[in-house]
């Protein structure tokens, strides 16, 4: 419903900007050639509500119209993230930043676009049935203005398409190859100075690219410009080489002429449009290819005396086959230099990733999918943008009191203040407070398997003994696995499994 | 934080100073567009004339009007597009000028400035923020001269034609940027109370959509959904709270311009029937014209105000990525040399006072054991020898440097040796042995031609081993180990540093470490300390 008040209000204040100048001309003719009983109030009243509605609806146009970008950006942003329930998606950061502003830039078509291609047709339509119905002299000739737009328009957008398809690759390929690039930095030494010089990524096919876009509204906006004036000449031409059409002193002859005079001024909006299209088109494709995996979820599975592993692996390492028997309580320790596959081991027991090989939980086997209460904690943890309070309880209800004492056990009691903001634009965790908060998450709901991905990396000597007595003391209610390639001295665990790297 | 400086004050310190952007182009282009305008405003009044002979007098327009009317807008119509050309090539040209800039901080630079930020980040600097310079400085600044030069031009033939219009033009145009300027800081009251919770809510979405596995871990999917919802709306009605006092300024020039043209007509139309009789007399070539001309007054300011988005976007840029766009020394990029041959003194002092240290000396062949907190700044020395930190001082030749995770290219082994230079298959296969890599070479399916991404995982210490084999066929004369046995287990530490040690015979070799080191290797000792450093071992010469 707003998305058409906004075009209404557009169509209004475009209409009416068009409607000032003409009845303006036309009026000051009128009172040039001043015939009897001219009603003169009248036109002055005409003019001087047009501008009141012009103002008006302008202000109303831009407001209306951000409220509906507004509200329709929220609602694309929250269809989205529904439609991500139980998924992940499996694309950079950058590029799922960019998820932002393509739901923005579906939603800001309306503003962006359509408003200004409804108000010019409808006002080449308006125009174009009002003279002729009044039967003012050329009327017809506003038909071939509007034949002209319609050509040029098509054109634009036609080739503006194009080049904001190629536009897409090209920024892809752009940032491949300065990945590439950039993530060498380390090595780049090695070469000379022109050498290095010589291997950065250059963004000049991509600037020229987006030059070509910018050429083209110019130039589109320019050919039309020049057609509206060459109409408006030849009409001056003819009535100069002709017969004059009716009585010479007819107040109307200047009608279509200042129209064509000011064509691109109340039509070159139409053209500005094109940019606001192409992010649209380019929105679209992007939420349209999201590349979604979905995680099947799966509930509780009952574990009260062992998991048992029989040539078990992730999916993703086909040679690993990984036979072991763990009870339902007590710390277990998966060692092994890295690349041995330890993350992808902790990732298929949980059922974050899909496995091969037998599960068998207290003798069942348990359905794929990613278990309830099993959690596995990576090595950085996500710490959501929001209060310390919602980082542990992730929605869910808990005491302060609880919430204290949960932060207190795992070693983060300075951080007092339930209600401080984590994340971007608040305080920072570091390394080893972000595991320790990882934890404290997993304390505070039931959660009989815990997966850990490397816990004592980065953390210095005290730290480390913390978390070792923190988590033997937690072994005795639940099963914790560690990755590690550190053995803490402390450490002691009810068995090791040493995975070796895979040849 | 930086000082606020304006930003031209700082283009013009920073790019057009040094040569890039140069101040005469835009002048042209200003002059440009604004000798079409005046071929407009020329044009008007021959088509006004036209328009008073056939409406008023009911002859037939002449064809010297026509003529006029035609060259005027033909001129016009050619000087657009030449202001277009050149300003497009200008963008072109400035980008390419910026960029080799970039370019060339990049290489002089290299791991201490790359390191600092992601690679989306380096990635937006091209594609962002260079162009929002350049975008600002020949579309907005440009349009600024333009926006102040026509009104003043078309004032000054307004009140030629009648001083009455011209007069209360004149009072009311200061008017315009008064009010703009209220609401402009209205709405920046507003936005700074609004600032946290804009900034806040705004990243919600992002943050969220990166955060799914957590979600789904937890269960917390339905719940976050919900506040994902509210924040919207709340992020909805602040915003719409700051922007309806933004857009106050949009409809201030529109009220201007409109009331300007409407009053004008009215009053154009009432002089003309003998109302009133205010100033020199009005006929419709006058009166018509003044009609055309007037709203030029405005519309070259609501031009600038579509641009209005590419200052933000500017002042953005300049904040990101400003630093890094001002010129370099030329000392900067030389080759350095072949060998190290005269033994170095010196005390290093770098820019920012970030590294500091007593007198060093290193001689060619020298082992140096670098040692000292983390934090300290060891990797800053490396990289201030190496060359890549502002300071008085670099190692005049060239260096290797091992770090703590070793560079593999998505590409075949060979590529990942031939990274500086194309070496024989023989001289590579002996380089694999001398690291101890051939048993692994062997057991590759392709050999040297196998991608390193089919390879079944690397371990670090193989990586490693990868990264010393470049460096031996980097062949330079000192090399500079930065932990580069951090990430590796114990067995695997002391292969490797053995390795090291082998194979750097007879090269000058600075060597950080927290694990321990045989001390015998070194014949120096420095020391680092809270960005200090300094020799506790070793001869000096004096």
């Amino acid at each position: 419903m707003k998305a058409f008040i906004t075009v209404l209000l557009a169509v209004l204040h475009g209409g009416a900007g068009l409607a000032i100048l003409i009845v303006s001309s036309w009026f000051i003719a009128a009172c040039a050639v001043a015939p009897v009983n001219f009603n003169y109030m009248l036109p002055a009243v005409v003019i001087r509500a047009l501008a009141l509605i012009r103002i008006g609806s302008g202000y109303a146009h831009m407001w209306v119209g951000h409220k509906h970008l507004l509200q329709l950006t929220s609602l694309l942003r929250v269809q989205l993230f529904e439609r991500l329930f139980a998924a992940q998606i499996r694309q950079r950061s950058e590029e799922v930043e960019a998820l932002a502003s393509h739901t923005e830039a579906i939603a800001a078509v309306w503003v962006g676009w359509v408003s200004q291609q409804a108000s010019a047709v409808l006002m080449l339509v308006v125009s174009a049935v009002t003279l002729l119905v009044l039967d003012i002299p050329f009327a017809g000739w506003t038909i071939a203005l509007g034949v002209i737009w319609l050509v040029i328009m098509a054109a634009l957008c036609m080739q503006g398409h194009t080049l904001a398809k190629e536009q897409i690759l090209q920024e892809h390929e752009f940032r491949e190859q300065s990945d590439v690039v950039l993530r060498s930095v380390a090595i780049w030494h090695l070469k000379t100075v022109k050498e290095q010089l010589a291997q950065l990524p250059s963004a000049q096919t991509l600037w020229q690219t987006e030059t070509s876009q910018q050429r083209l509204t110019l130039q589109s906006m320019w050919v039309f410009q020049g057609l509206a004036w060459a109409l408006m000449l030849i009409i001056i031409y003819l009535a100069i080489h002709t017969q004059l059409e009716g009585d010479g002193g007819n107040p109307l002859l200047l009608v279509v002429p200042m129209l064509l005079l000011s064509a691109g001024d109340w039509l070159g909006r139409s053209f500005n449009g094109q940019p606001a299209l192409n992010r649209y088109v380019q929105g679209k494709q992007a939420l349209k290819t999201l590349p979604v995996e979905p995680l099947q979820l799966t509930d509780a599975v009952p574990l009260s005396n062992t998991l048992k592993l029989t040539d078990f692996g992730s999916v993703n390492l086909p040679e690993q086959k990984v036979t072991a028997e763990f009870d339902a309580c007590g710390l277990y320790l998966v060692g092994g230099p890295s690349g041995a596959g330890k993350s992808q081991l902790l990732q298929a027991i949980s059922g974050l990733v899909a496995c091969h090989g037998q599960r068998l939980c207290d003798g069942a086997v348990p359905d794929d999918g990613l278990i309830e209460g099993w959690l596995y904690l990576e090595q950085q943890p996500v710490i959501l943008a929001a209060t310390l309070r919602h980082n542990l309880t992730l929605g869910r209800e808990f005491s302060a009191t609880q919430l204290n004492d949960v932060l207190a056990k795992v070693g983060l009691a300075q951080l007092n203040d339930l209600g401080e903001w984590l994340g971007p634009g608040g305080r920072v965790l570091s390394g080893g407070e972000r595991k320790r908060l990882g934890i404290a998450r997993a304390m505070l709901i039931h959660s009989p398997v815990w997966l850990l991905d490397e816990p004592f990396e980065g953390l210095d000597g005290a730290a480390v003994s913390q978390l070792v007595a923190l988590l033997q003391r937690e072994a005795a209610a639940r099963l914790i696995i560690i990755a590690s390639h550190v053995y803490p001295a402390e450490l002691h665990c009810k068995d090791t499994l040493v995975l070796s790297p895979l040849s | 934080m930086k000082e606020s400086q304006s930003l031209p004050r700082w283009f013009n310190a920073t790019v057009t100073e040094q040569g890039v952007a140069s101040r005469s182009t835009l002048f042209l282009l200003v002059a440009i567009k604004t000798i079409r305008l005046l071929c407009l405003i020329a044009g008007y009044w021959l088509f006004s004339a036209m328009m008073h002979t056939w409406v008023v007098l009911a002859q037939q327009p002449d064809m010297s009007d026509w003529l006029g009317l035609a060259a005027a807008l033909i001129l016009a119509w050619l000087l657009q597009s030449d202001a277009y050309r050149r300003t497009l090539q200008a963008k072109s040209d400035l980008l390419r000028g910026l960029e080799k800039r970039f370019a060339e901080r990049l290489v002089a630079e290299q791991t201490s400035l790359v390191s600092t930020h992601s690679a989306y980040f380096w990635q937006s600097v091209w594609t962002r923020h260079i162009s929002a310079l350049v975008h600002w400085r020949y579309d907005y600044q440009v349009q600024q001269y333009v926006a102040v030069l026509t009104p003043f031009f078309a004032l000054l033939f307004i009140l030629v034609v009648n001083p009455v219009v011209g007069g209360s033009l004149l009072i009311t145009l200061p008017l315009i940027p008064l009010f703009m300027i209220l609401v402009g800081k209205g709405a920046a009251a507003l936005q700074r109370k609004h600032f946290v919770a804009l900034t806040r809510l705004g990243s919600l979405f992002v943050d969220r959509l990166t955060a799914l596995g957590l979600l789904a871990s937890f269960r917390s999917h339905q719940i976050e959904q919900e506040i994902l919802k509210q924040a919207s709306d709340d992020l909805n009605e602040r915003t719409m709270k700051v922007v309806g006092v933004a857009f106050l300024s949009n409809t201030v020039l529109d009220f201007f311009s409109t009331i300007a043209v409407a009053l004008i007509a009215v009053f154009i139309g009432f002089s003309l029937l003998g109302e009133f009789s205010l100033g020199p007399e009005l006929t419709l070539h006058s009166g018509l014209w003044l009609l055309l001309t007037a709203p030029l007054l405005f519309s070259e300011l609501k031009a600038l105000g579509q641009f209005y988005h590419q200052k933000a976007e500017a002042e953005a840029a300049r904040d990101a990525a400003g630093d890094w766009l001002a010129p370099l020394d030329a000392a900067q990029l030389d080759e350095p040399a072949n060998e190290l041959t005269e033994p170095q003194q010196f005390s290093l002092q770098l820019a920012d006072n970030l590294l500091a240290s007593q007198l060093l000396t290193l001689l060619p062949g020298d082992w140096v054991a670098v040692t000292g907190p983390s934090g300290s700044g060891k990797t800053l020395l490396l990289e201030a020898l190496a060359g890549q930190r502002r300071g008085n001082y670099r190692l005049p030749c060239r260096v290797a440097m091992l770090t703590q995770h070793p560079v593999l290219l998505p590409a075949t082994l060979r590529e990942n040796l031939n990274y500086q230079r194309t070496f024989t298959t023989a001289r590579l296969e002996q380089v694999l042995s001398e690291v101890e890599l051939k048993a692994w070479l062997d057991s590759l399916p392709a050999g040297l031609d196998t991608p390193l991404a089919e390879v079944p995982a690397i371990s670090g210490g193989q990586a490693q081993r990868l990264a010393l084999a470049r460096l031996l066929l980097s062949d330079a004369p000192v090399w500079l180990l930065d932990e580069p046995t951090a990430h590796l287990p114990e067995a695997q530490h002391h292969s490797l540093s053995q390795l090291i040690y082998t194979l750097g015979q007879g090269r000058t070799l600075l060597w950080v470490s927290h694990k321990a080191l045989p001390d015998d290797w070194f014949n120096r000792a420095w020391q680092v300390e809270n960005r200090r450093v300094q020799q506790t071992a070793g001869e000096v010469v004096s």
